[in-house]
């Protein structure tokens, strides 16, 4: 996994690319958690996955929560990339509506016409 | 068994019955025969043999064929020891019993008065049969014994639907295993839904990222039953938690058109107190939102009731489906009687149209347009009753190439493609010898021997590509092999040798090989019992044409040949356009007009003796039909002009009105019309009065030969 990172304003941009999986898991978890500690706001994008397991679904919805928790913000761009809709489809991630009240439309996982 | 009554039920009427089925079973033993000969490890395919001798026998049995029942008897005995272990499939086996299956065929054709059988063949093929089975085989199968009628009922495997709850130990990535794997397995077992359950997923602080928080409900509808659902688990039970539960859902598909609300889902599921939902005033929000901010359900209970809820949706939808989709069996002379009488309907409704028009009756128009529009639905409907997918004749085709390709030492293997495109029966039943020949005629002239073809660089064992596909309102077939290809010098030599050309004519490679379709023109040095005697690719052609179809021939030296046939997708009823010359009517099979122009005395011109039109810049090359047809009558100041495209080819035929689309319900010609060229039937117009269907790439050819001047 390659992470790019830099900073813009109180925005945190996180760039991943390459393999998304258990082994790189708790590295992009350490990145997220310095990340929202530096900013109010952090910016998720995945260029060019290439393998990419449940760990990194599992981690983006613990980072969601965190940040509404905390009242911060996580973007996330480029999980429309093949490899992750086909896994968000596969692992059943797909949601009508978020689970909590703030993030009933931010959620994700919402199913919009099937994709992401 | 007495051929009277059987606990009266009179043993002929279950042999009516059972005709349909017989012949369907020899296919089926054919077909898993030559796909077991490609595949003889294959179980499911040594499965499928047993099983149709299994029901041949028993079938057999049954409606007092014991001639076939014991026999049936004798070659299963050999599939059952194959199937023990006790036997490995042979090439001779094989054969043997593609033999023995020809010699059922042939039984079942004598009890059904449809041919003759040789009794002494019966021995014969069971003799040899008997001596593949290992000395001393007792095989499990039984002896089949007079039995009263019974019902064949096909093994059918029940679909049950089962709601799965996995939740994996957290560490199971470190022991080595990806949950996805698991579902993907669940997958593939039938139609599933899984919903991950999100809800312990901790906040980034107490994550441990290579831990595995989530867990699953899975719906899964399927027919391999609860062992093959359990067995996708084997290597996670160990470390996961798997709760397995079938559920009614039939009583629920069986329920009437509402889905089941979400609430009972929930209670069903477990995940709600019935006395939950009693009285809750929900008002304009969705149940769902209701409970779960009630805390009563957490939302991925929810989920995964919505879930269920529209897996069951879609199981009715597949049910209705499957439902709209039994069918009945017909005699197919009904369906001939059906078309012929739907043909006659057209023809009346157009008279009803015209009547209606002339009469200027406002109330008798508007039903004759009502009449015009269900004899077009008819009509639509009832064509399509009679279409069959081509499959049906290509299957065949598998015996053809493997025995004739067995006789001549070849190895060829036959590739099919658009097996499912649908072409009227009529058409199908006159295409089968043609396509025979062809498939023979690439066997025997176009595949090398196997040694020849290692020689040449190419794989040992040659391929035949037969596909089928639509295109328009036609149909292309095309047969392609990967053999030696044509010899356009041999093909010039004979074509010499039978004057059929002079050494003066520059003849392109098409036009050469079109010459291979002449009537007694062949290549091969040597007549074989196969091909080569000169008869064959005319009478291919002939029967192509008077299906109204084009045959295309391309070929490359040493890279093969391919034939393109173009069938129409019917021959009883087509559209139409129909045009005026003089008094006569003319009928173009609309599928083939490009365009319509008008013609000018003053645009008229001539080049080297050809008349052409400037269409958009191009010259387009035409043939006034009154002269072709010598009709009588001064030509009109305007003409018309139909252009038609056959083959790349456009060519404009001049008539002197157009008429319009027409549909057009096609007659043959009688026996006085059969030398006439250019003309491929008639049809009767709402007046009575009759239109001749034009037969335009014979017309083309003829334009194309005037143009290159080939006799």
């Amino acid at each position: 996994m390659n992470i790019k990172q830099h900073r813009n304003g109180d925005r945190e941009i996180i760039s991943v690319s390459g393999a998304a999986t258990v082994a790189e898991a708790a590295s992009l978890k350490q990145v997220l958690l310095s990340a929202f500690q530096q900013a109010g706001e952090v910016e998720l994008t995945f260029e060019a996955i290439g393998d990419a397991d449940l760990t990194v679904l599992q981690l983006l919805c613990s980072a969601h929560r965190s940040a509404a928790d905390h009242g911060k913000k996580l973007v996330v761009k480029g999980l429309d990339q093949e490899p992750l809709v086909r896994l968000i489809g596969q692992m059943g991630f797909t949601r009508h509506v978020g689970c909590r009240e703030t993030t009933r439309t931010t959620c994700f996982w919402l199913c919009k016409q099937g994709a992401h | 068994m007495s051929d009277d009554l059987n606990d009266g039920f009179d043993l002929n009427v279950l042999r009516e019955m059972f005709k349909a089925e017989a012949y369907e079973l020899v296919a089926e033993l054919e077909s898993a025969l030559l796909a077991l000969d490609q595949s003889p490890q294959d179980k499911d395919l040594i499965g499928r043999v047993f099983r149709a001798l299994h029901t041949i026998k028993g079938s057999g049995g049954a409606c007092g064929f014991e001639d076939i029942s014991n026999f049936a008897h004798e070659v299963e005995a050999v599939y059952d020891a194959i199937r023990n272990d006790q036997l490995a499939v042979t090439k001779e086996i094989i054969n043997a019993t593609l033999a023995a299956r020809d010699q059922i065929t042939a039984l079942f054709n004598r009890h059904y008065n449809l041919g003759d059988a040789q009794d002494d063949a019966t021995e014969q093929v069971a003799v040899q049969l008997r001596r593949f089975l290992p000395a001393g085989y007792v095989g499990k199968s039984k002896k089949p014994k007079p039995a009263p009628p019974v019902v064949v009922v096909p093994e059918v495997r029940m679909q049950a639907t089962y709601r799965i709850r996995f939740r994996p130990a957290h560490n199971i990535f470190q022991l080595g295993t990806d949950p996805g794997r698991v579902l993907e397995e669940l997958r593939g077992l039938g139609s599933c839904k899984i919903v991950a359950q999100l809800n312990e997923i901790p906040g980034l602080d107490g994550l441990e990222a290579e831990q595995c928080y989530v867990y699953w409900d899975i719906i899964l509808t399927t027919d391999r039953g609860l062992d093959a659902i359990k067995d996708v688990f084997i290597f996670v039970e160990d470390v996961s938690e798997v709760k397995i539960e079938q559920f009614d859902v039939d009583a629920l598909l069986s329920g009437g058109e509402e889905a089941q609300r979400l609430g009972d889902i929930l209670v069903e599921r477990g995940d709600l107190r019935p006395e939950d939902i009693k009285g809750l005033n929900v008002g304009q929000k969705k149940i769902g939102e209701v409970l779960v901010e009630k805390g009563l359900v957490q939302h991925d209970q929810v989920e995964t009731a919505l879930t269920e809820q529209q897996h069951v949706r879609e199981l009715r939808r597949e049910r209705q489906k499957t439902e709209e989709m039994s069918s009945i069996r017909v005699a197919s002379p009904k369906l001939d009687k059906l078309v012929d009488l739907v043909g006659e309907l057209v023809t009346v409704q157009a008279r009803l149209s015209q009547a209606s028009l002339i009469a200027n009756d406002g109330t008798f128009i508007s039903i004759a347009e009502e009449v015009e529009r269900l004899t077009a639905e008819l009509r639509d409907n009832t064509m399509s009753i009679r279409m069959l997918p081509i499959g049906t004749i290509f299957n065949k085709f598998k015996r053809v190439a493997r025995d004739l390709s067995q006789n001549l030492g070849k190895a060829v293997e036959l590739v099919m493609e658009g097996t499912e495109t649908e072409l009227d029966k009529t058409v199908i039943e006159k295409l089968h010898d043609p396509l025979v020949h062809l498939i023979r005629n690439c066997i025997d002239h176009g595949i090398e021997m196997p040694g020849d073809r290692v020689a040449a660089g190419k794989p040992r064992h040659g391929t035949i590509h037969l596909s089928a596909v639509h295109s328009g309102a036609h149909v292309l077939i095309t047969i392609s092999d990967d053999g030696g290809g044509m010899n356009t010098d041999s093909i010039r030599k004979k074509a010499l040798e039978k004057e059929l050309i002079t050494p003066e004519d520059s003849l392109s490679e098409k036009e050469l090989f079109s010459l291979v379709l002449l009537p007694g023109f062949s290549t091969a040095s040597q007549v074989t019992d196969v091909s080569g005697r000169g008869v064959g690719m005319d009478v291919v052609k002939q029967a192509i044409d008077a299906l109204r179809g084009t045959i295309d021939i391309e070929s490359t030296r040493g890279a093969g040949t391919t034939i393109t046939l173009s069938l129409p997708l019917t021959l009883a009823i087509i559209d139409g356009f129909l045009t005026k010359i003089g008094g006569g009517y003319f009928v173009f099979p609309l599928s083939l007009v490009d365009e319509c122009v008008e013609l000018k005395a003053s645009e008229e011109r001539s080049a080297s003796g050809r008349t052409l039109l400037p269409v958009r810049g191009e010259l387009v090359p035409y043939i006034l039909l009154r002269d072709r047809f010598a009709v009588e009558g001064a030509r009109p100041p305007i003409e018309q002009v139909v252009i038609v495209k056959v083959d790349a080819l456009r060519v404009g035929f001049v008539v002197d009105h157009i008429v319009g689309g027409h549909q057009t319900v096609i007659k043959s010609l009688g026996k006085m019309y059969k030398g006439v060229e250019g003309l491929s039937g008639a049809t009767i117009l709402g007046d009575g009065s009759v239109a001749l269907i034009l037969d335009v790439p014979k017309l083309v050819q003829g334009v194309e030969r005037e143009e290159t001047g080939i006799a």
